[in-house]
């Protein structure tokens, strides 16, 4: 049998349009396993694609390393029989070069396939989640992030992605409007991004949070983002500012003390709950009193070995806390009142988990429940909606997540796409109000419109006449 | 009161809009909202409703077009962040079956039950005036309308490994030298360019033997047919397999998008379907503002780099333009093509003041030569009139939508324009905006419907007469912001909406 023809970028093989499976044979020849090229250029239509570049589970495992515009800018590697998704750029060139394991195996068939990402309705509510990170190599290639996805919240079936959001681990959603705010730690660095609900940039805001990433979560009752900065000893201490809806942020506050783990603005608005400062393990919730300008008694006392990851305000005043000891695979959520009384104690699975940490997230029912995700080791993240009232489970589901392309996953994977393990996640609103498709209706007398979902029949606005006759 | 002469206002004849308040006439108004006329008078417009079932809303609108498919009518619908979805009926919804993000407008025609759409979005120019074009490095798109996702129009010649013909089998061939080469045939139709990069050569020796074509490349998911194409007894080769002219080779279909190989014969006499036209065609058409036909041709507009440019495909397949043949020039004033409609027999481009004609004289279409209509008029991106759901002719005029009014047009421009009472009104719409008025023409019940750029609506009631002075002009307000209007059903007004969140 002849070498394989497609052994260098020049002859690399030319997908046409995708999705695109091919197989390859012949990559072995007289005694030598070859690297073979293929090469795409996307059109604007793909959005985020799935890269798979396939042996078999036994002798031949090919790495593929990623470059694009030419065969020596490379975007980076997938692992041995590993798969990959990443966002395209119009008109960009993307190669792949297929890089046989050491010892020339043989036999040699090389399964490609290159996916369009799934691109499905996102009702209102579904789960979104940005990814945590970005290679500086995307970067660098003109990439303005990474694609974003969206959970249906009741199936954890991914439903869709967008394009290119600057990566990050935090944020949080307005849950009246539906608008977000992200830090942008790795593009542009020190700026807050307000989005409109269907992720239009609304405000880049320069905001120093003097550590890698901020602390951002909101304030239901102010409507308004609360931002924690970590602080950096010894110079400069933890400090809170607010964003608007409008994007205008607020002069920071310092407080005393160095490093947060969780942030929330009270319920009354007269204090900032405040956990991990001082040391992340077994710290207290602290509440800062806005017009003493100091802390006063801690709202809850520190758990013994436990960090408090993440802190929600509900509707109520309740407040819910969320404990984490990764040693020991520990994870429980406790509501508290107002006063700082334990109401509700509601404890995860037990199951292996990664280190990454948990977090909480409001739902879209009026602080009816609350969300908790959770990344297990099994290469899933699990998402629980938690009944406020009586930490009852309303929903439970896994979603495969990012770990699951680092595993092999043999011949016929369950999945192409996943979303980041990372953390925080914000429920999508994208729906504007009102917003849809109507008809005129012959003797129809009102107008029945849509809101978040719900019917509702309206006046017609004040139908007029106004004539310039004044009589003689 | 006493003294006080009595007037009967036997007319409501809608609203006044041109000079000051006291020169409104007493049977019209010097402001209205939310009205619609019957007979003489006037009462309050009928309500809105959903469209669709809750379980399948979309939101987000930003524009809808009627899809007329085989089985039925239907909406194309593009909504915020660039995906276009297919709404089959009130509870069943396809797709997305496009996704751009940096879509924020798309043309679109059906034909033959096919939609081309094609995606554009508005820029700004150094002087602040903001215009459309087609997206950069993006393509016209087909949508078969049954659900799967559109693909790009047209599509690539076979590539891959060298076509090989051999002598011997088959029964009967001239001898010679000839140059063999595979078209593949698309889902849609669609004839791409011979292929692959490197065509079979064969020499006959035997006039008892045809050809065995091996190497016959397996085409995309897309492909249900190839053919053998073939060029007649070559003499002197000289090298160039792109120098000569092919014919489809009777007999020479291959049915299928598996198989590899196909014995052919044939005379040379027996070559006469053409097929070296389809070198030339787009093989992806670029991405315009503008999808209409004429004379059975699909017309295509204003793409990234030629804005004053329309391509005109082969009658009868929208997907085939050629890139030398198909192309007509309008003026080149630096202006973009903002509209094209047929209209008597007649090909307008419009720009936003300039309209310039095209008739077929039966030639490839740049051989077409433009007469000046109008320097003055033009019309915007939406700007054209569409009668019922057919497209724009079933009635003796189209309706313009200009900077100074809306126009008439039955082949020239009738003055004044039928926006003449409102004229101050119409003058107060930004420039900037005439991209976002859309116009429909709901002729069975004489009413023009018009978006307006602050997303409330112009209704004009023609039903007294189609003039100036005898037409009813109104504005419809509403809690949702109107971005869209499409007519369905003959007459059913589809209202899309994109409300911001405040």
């Amino acid at each position: 049998m002849a070498p394989p023809t497609n052994t260098t970028s020049a002859t690399a093989i030319v997908i046409p349009s995708l999705d695109y499976t091919n197989i390859q044979t012949g990559i072995h020849d007289a005694g030598t396993t070859f690297t073979v090229w293929y090469r795409y250029t996307p059109v604007g239509a793909d959005g985020i694609i799935g890269l798979r570049f396939y042996g078999d589970p036994i002798v031949y495992k090919p790495n593929t390393e990623v470059f694009i515009d030419n065969d020596t800018t490379s975007l980076g590697s997938i692992g041995s029989n590993l798969m990959s998704q990443i966002p395209t750029l119009t008109g960009r060139i993307l190669f792949f070069k297929v890089i046989p394991n050491g010892g020339n195996p043989n036999p040699a068939t090389l399964n490609v396939s290159i996916l369009r990402a799934q691109n499905n309705l996102s009702p209102v509510g579904s789960i979104f989640i940005r990814a945590a990170s970005i290679l500086p190599s995307f970067i660098t290639a003109g990439y303005a992030g990474l694609g974003a996805g969206y959970i249906n919240d009741n199936t954890g079936i991914i439903l869709k992605f967008s394009e290119q959001l600057p990566p990050g681990e935090s944020g949080d959603y307005l849950p009246t409007t539906g608008e977000i705010l992200f830090g942008d730690e790795f593009i542009e660095f020190d700026r807050l991004k307000l989005y409109s609900s269907s992720l239009v940039l609304k405000a880049n805001i320069v905001y120093d949070w003097k550590q890698a990433t901020p602390i951002i979560r909101t304030s239901r009752e102010t409507k308004k983002f609360y931002i924690g900065s970590k602080g950096s000893a010894p110079t400069f201490p933890i400090e809170y500012v607010t964003v608007d809806s409008s994007g205008i942020l607020s002069s920071p506050v310092v407080m005393v003390g160095f490093g947060i783990t969780a942030i929330a603005n009270s319920h009354d608005n007269l204090s900032v709950y405040v956990a991990g400062v001082g040391g992340s393990v077994g710290a207290a919730i602290k509440k800062w009193n806005k017009a003493g300008a100091a802390f006063g008694a801690d709202f809850a006392a520190g758990v013994a070995n436990k960090i408090v990851q993440d802190l929600l305000v509900m509707k109520n005043g309740e407040v819910v806390a969320l404990y984490h000891e990764s040693a020991t695979d520990d994870i429980f959520v406790r509501v508290y009142s107002s006063a700082g009384a334990i109401l509700n104690t509601f404890t995860a699975p037990v199951v292996p988990y990664t280190f990454v940490s948990p977090r909480l997230g409001y739902a879209n029912d009026d602080s009816i429940s609350f969300w908790l995700f959770l990344h297990q080791s099994d290469t899933f993240s699990r998402f629980i909606n938690i009944k406020l009232s009586d930490v009852s489970i309303l929903r439970n589901f896994t979603t495969p997540d990012f770990s699951y392309l680092d595993v092999d996953q043999g011949v016929s994977p369950t999945f192409r796409f996943v979303t980041s393990d990372s953390c925080p996640f914000v429920l999508s609103l994208a729906v504007n109000k009102y917003s849809g498709l109507y008809f005129v209706e012959i003797d129809k007398t009102d107008d029945t419109v849509i809101d978040g979902g719900v019917e509702l029949d309206l006046k017609i606005p004040d139908p007029f006449i106004k004539t310039a006759f004044v009589g003689d | 009161m006493r003294d006080h002469n009595s007037i009967l206002l036997e007319e409501f004849n809608g609203l006044w809009r041109n000079g000051d308040a006291e020169v409104c006439p007493i049977d019209h108004f010097t402001d209205c909202e939310n009205i619609q006329f019957i007979q003489s008078g006037v009462e309050t417009r009928d309500g809105l409703n959903l469209y669709q079932s809750l379980a399948t809303a979309l939101g987000n609108v930003l524009r809808i077009y009627n899809y007329v498919m085989q089985t039925g009518e239907s909406l194309l619908v593009l909504v915020e962040g660039g995906s276009i979805y297919h709404v089959v009926s009130s509870t069943v919804v396809h797709g997305p079956i496009l996704t751009i993000p940096a879509m924020t407008d798309f043309g679109f025609v059906a034909i033959a039950g096919r939609a081309f759409i094609t995606p554009f979005k508005t820029e700004t120019n150094a002087l602040g005036i903001n215009f459309q074009r087609g997206l950069q490095n993006e393509f016209v798109y087909v949508y078969k309308g049954d659900g799967t996702a559109a693909r790009k129009a047209a599509g690539p010649p076979p590539t891959g490994t060298a076509l090989v013909a051999t002598p011997g089998a088959g029964t009967f061939s001239d001898l010679g030298f000839h140059i063999f080469a595979v078209v593949y045939e698309t889902d849609t139709g669609y004839l791409t360019a011979p292929g692959p990069e490197v065509f079979a050569k064969a020499t006959s020796v035997l006039t008892t033997q045809g050809y065995t074509i091996s190497n016959i490349t397996i085409g995309p998911s897309n492909i249900t047919k190839r053919h053998i194409v073939a060029t007649k007894f070559i003499k002197d080769y000289n090298g160039d397999q792109d120098g000569f002219q092919f014919f489809f080779v009777p007999g020479g279909n291959v049915d299928d998008n598996t198989t590899t190989s196909k014995v052919i014969s044939f005379f040379d006499i027996d070559l006469l379907e053409d097929a070296s036209h389809l070198i030339d065609n787009f093989s992806s058409i670029p991405a315009g503002v503008r999808l209409t036909t004429y004379h059975g041709s699909m017309v295509l507009t204003t793409t990234f780099t030629d804005i004053s440019v329309a391509y005109v495909s082969h009658p009868g397949e929208p997907e085939a333009i050629d890139q030398v043949d198909g192309v007509l020039i309008a003026p080149l004033d630096g202006n973009p093509i903002t509209n094209a409609q047929e209209f008597r027999d007649v090909l307008y481009l419009f720009k936003k003041t300039r309209t310039v004609g095209f008739s077929d004289n039966q030639d490839v279409p740049s051989t077409w030569t433009p007469f000046v209509v109008d320097e003055g008029i033009g019309a915007s991106v939406h700007g054209v009139g569409t009668v019922l759901d057919s497209g724009g002719v079933n009635v003796d005029f189209l309706l313009i939508v200009d900077y100074s009014g809306l126009m008439l047009f039955n082949g020239a421009y009738t003055r004044p324009e039928l926006s003449w009472k409102i004229r101050d009104l119409w003058f107060s719409f930004a420039r900037n905006d005439f991209s976002k008025i859309q116009i429909m023409n709901d002729s069975l019940n004489q009413i023009i419907y018009l978006t307006l750029p602050d997303k409330k609506m112009l209704i004009a009631d023609y039903s007294n007469s189609m003039s100036a002075k005898q037409i009813r002009w109104a504005k419809w307000k509403f809690d949702i912001e109107v971005t869209t209007i499409t007519l369905v059903e003959t007459n059913k007004l589809i209202i899309g909406s994109n409300n911001q969140l405040v």
